[in-house]
Formats: structure tokens, C-alpha cells, sequence
């Protein structure tokens, strides 16, 4: 037997599976609080300059093991 | 305009969350979105400038988040298991249909395989129970693209009912 489902019919059903699923739904207090409380994931201008502060902060610890380095050779060179 | 975050946040939370539940089929991800949600209001709260009330300009950067939620993650989990939600029966066996129950639970299904634009129609016609001007409002589409929309949906839900029982009747 094959049923058609009339628009009346879906409808209803819409209705009857929207009420089941969503009323009643609220907010967990927890996940409020969370959203409060918690700082915003940086993505914005402060995460774009993060891989040029990390190539900066590389450039200068190679400069400092290379001047270190030429400073031992000078003490040795003595 | 001034708005405070919290107060905004407290005034729509609710529906916001109800909208997300229904939209991504599972608590876990509406938890996910909610709060990407709400980082993004008050990340461009200073910009809003008061163009349509707070809780639509909310309910559209749910609505963005829900999408993009969504294409990054493929599958979902269903909303309604077997047997929860469903229309129960009095004590004396009463107002209980276990046919409407079994399309009520198939209809769920059949919402899983819905596209997001046309599963928010049937949300805000259905359940908010918006007219067609409004949510075309909501959603930034012609009424005319509301009233398609809407047609496709059920039409998408009534070949996937009809399938569903011929499968169940084989």
C-alpha cells in the first residue's frame, strides 16, 4: 500500500516535528558562562602578525648564536 | 547604537539556540556554532549599526555560521533517536498514533538529507511561523525565492517519505 502524503498531512507533520525536536530548548547555563568568560579566538589583525613575530624572533636568535660564535673564535684566536 | 553584549546575548540566546539545534540536528554542533556565533557578535558589535533589529542580525550571523559549520564538516548526527520526542501516550493509551510517530521520526530523517537554505525556510515558516515578507527579510532573498524554496523542501520531503515507506513495505 503506498500512502501519499498530502500538503495538509506534511504539514502537520512539519509542525509535529518541530515541536518535538525544538520546544523547550535553552541555552546550557555552562555554554553562556563559557561565552562570557572566554576570550575570543584571535584571528583577526593580532593572528596575522604572529608568523612575522616568529620569523622575527628566529632572525635574531641566528644573529646571536652567529655573534656569539665569532666571539668565542676571537677569544681562541688569542 | 549602543548595545551591550551580555543583554543582547541573554535577550536571544534562546531562540538563537533553538534555530541551531533544529539547524544542525545535534546539540554537539549547535553547541559548536552557538558559540562561534557569539564570539562573532561581539567581536562586530561596535559596527552594528542598527539596520534591522539585533536578534535578526544574530539570527543571520547563526545562519552564516551554521553554513560554513556545515561545509567543513560533512555528516551529522540525527536529532531524533528512535523513540525520543515522540508523541506518548496517555495513561489510559490514548493520543498516541505509533503511524504519525513513525512519519514524525521519518520526517527527522528525511530533514538530515535537506540543503541548509531549504531546511531555515521550513524552520522560520513552520515553526516561527514567519510570513513569507519576513523571512525573506531574514535570509536576504526575493519572497518569491522563500515561496520556491519552500515548495522544493517538501517536495524533496515527500519523495524521501514516499521511498522511505515503499523501502519499509518491501
Amino acid at each position: 500500500m503506498t500512502i501519499e502524503h498530502s500538503d495538509d498531512e506534511l504539514d502537520q507533520l512539519l509542525r509535529t516535528h518541530y515541536h518535538a525536536a525544538v520546544d523547550g530548548v535553552t541555552v546550557p547555563e555552562l555554554l553562556l558562562h563559557q561565552i562570557l568568560t572566554e576570550t575570543n579566538p584571535q584571528r583577526g589583525r593580532t593572528a596575522c602578525w604572529m608568523p612575522v613575530l616568529a620569523f622575527a624572533l628566529a632572525g635574531a636568535s641566528f644573529l646571536i648564536i652567529l655573534a656569539s660564535s665569532r666571539v668565542v673564535e676571537v677569544l681562541f684566536s688569542f | 547604537m549602543l548595545l551591550d553584549f551580555e543583554t543582547l546575548m541573554n535577550s536571544c540566546a534562546d531562540e538563537i539556540y533553538a534555530y541551531l539545534v533544529s539547524r544542525m540536528g545535534n546539540r554537539f554542533d549547535a553547541d559548536d556554532v552557538f558559540q562561534s556565533t557569539f564570539f562573532k557578535v561581539r567581536h562586530f558589535l561596535p559596527s552594528f549599526r542598527g539596520d534591522s533589529s539585533p536578534t535578526t542580525w544574530v539570527m543571520r550571523i547563526a545562519m552564516n555560521e551554521a553554513s560554513s559549520f556545515r561545509q567543513h564538516k560533512g555528516r551529522e548526527l540525527p536529532l531524533l533517536t528512535p523513540g525520543d520526542a515522540l508523541p506518548q501516550a496517555g495513561s489510559d493509551g490514548t493520543g498516541y498514533d505509533p503511524v504519525q510517530a513513525e512519519t514524525v521520526q521519518d520526517v527527522a530523517a528525511g530533514m538530515q538529507h535537506l540543503p541548509g537554505d531549504l531546511r531555515d525556510v521550513l524552520y522560520f515558516y513552520y515553526y516561527k511561523e514567519m510570513p513569507y515578507k519576513k523571512i525573506a527579510e531574514l535570509i536576504g532573498k526575493p519572497v518569491g525565492t522563500v515561496k520556491s524554496r519552500l515548495f522544493r523542501a517538501k517536495e524533496e520531503l515527500k519523495a524521501f517519505l514516499e521511498a522511505h515507506r515503499d523501502h519499509r513495505t518491501q
